[in-house]
């Protein structure tokens, strides 16, 4: 696996978490929703700083897809926050294999600290979900005990791209 | 590792000071141990000499209280605001450090397990600026350097 490998797998991720929020923003509550938002914008971010890594290494970054199918349905704000969290985990989980998968010190640089916001993030949106539950995980980016793997939205066919708009560039 | 073990202990003496946080400093409390235990074995597995200390993998943390912040009570007051400020400034200051280490790690796996480090550390001190916001705010201002003795003249 070559570094431009590694770092096309944490732009799908980047794009396919800013897509996610945009499925779920419409279901919290109005606070929640600025949350979301800047979450959103903290992910496309941190795409575009990918997508430079990836350019700086004489490679068009991939895409986003043009539509993703999230994990389970995202009718309420329960759902909502769970997707959120679980989006948060999943990027925490790309970084934590991007600082696995290659020594270069850019790439862990980016990823360490992408790492480090998914989590703080990730709590925070399971506070919300579950105020006394217990909320921090000891290795973010690393699967939980009792809990389902963490999950991205997965890139859908052209047919299933009825759902609410890709995220904003 | 030193850093784990210090804030082990860390915590150890803010329970002690401050038990009506000690929900939330045990849960985290449990989270350093398992730093340590993944860290011990990580070491031992690139040095073969060295035997990790027996204790839960990465993969299965110890059985931890939940994770609630608390409502505000009159009982935890300035000690208890000290210390979490304390611990929070210890976390950051942690996180940072772990950071670093990762970006250096020779081997990968190492990486990886210093980055989540780092990552909990930094939601550690997330959580306890929440906490913080709910210890009343009784800390005096500025601490005379000295108290005066028994019959000093004021």
């Amino acid at each position: 696996m070559t570094d431009v490998d590694v770092l096309q797998t944490l732009l799908a991720t980047e794009n396919a978490a800013a897509y996610g929020y945009g499925v779920l923003g419409g279901h919290l509550a109005s606070a929640e929703r600025t949350v979301a938002s800047q979450a959103e914008d903290a992910h496309l971010a941190r795409r575009d700083a990918v997508a430079r890594l990836v350019r700086d290494r004489g490679v068009s970054p991939t895409p986003a897809a043009p539509g993703y199918v999230v994990p389970g349905p995202v009718a309420d704000r329960t759902a909502a926050l769970t997707l959120a969290s679980r989006l948060e985990d999943g990027a925490a989980a790309a970084y934590r294999y991007g600082l696995a998968a290659t020594p270069n010190a850019d790439i862990r640089r980016l990823a360490v600290a992408a790492l480090q916001d998914a989590a703080v993030r990730a709590v925070r949106w399971r506070l919300l979900l579950a105020p006394t539950a217990p909320a921090t995980r000891p290795f973010p980016g690393e699967a939980f005990p009792g809990e389902p793997p963490s999950a991205s939205p997965t890139p859908a066919s052209a047919s299933l791209t009825s759902a609410p708009a890709p995220p904003r560039s | 590792m030193a850093a784990e073990v210090s804030l082990l202990a860390g915590y150890d003496a803010a329970i002690t000071a401050a038990p009506t946080l000690a929900a939330v400093l045990s849960a985290i409390r449990a989270d350093h141990a398992a730093h340590r235990a993944a860290l011990d074995a990580e070491l031992a597995r690139r040095s073969p000499g060295r035997t990790a200390a027996p204790q839960p993998s990465s993969g299965t943390p110890a059985v931890r209280p939940p994770l609630a912040v608390p409502t505000p009570s009159p009982v935890a007051g300035p000690d208890a605001a000290t210390t979490v400020q304390d611990l929070t400034a210890t976390e950051t200051a942690n996180a940072a450090a772990r950071s670093d280490d990762a970006i250096v790690a020779a081997a990968g796996a190492l990486a990886a397990v210093l980055g989540s480090v780092a990552a909990s550390e930094a939601v550690h001190a997330t959580v306890l600026a929440t906490v913080l916001a709910t210890v009343p705010a009784t800390v005096p201002a500025t601490v005379p350097a000295t108290v005066p003795g028994p019959g000093t003249p004021p």
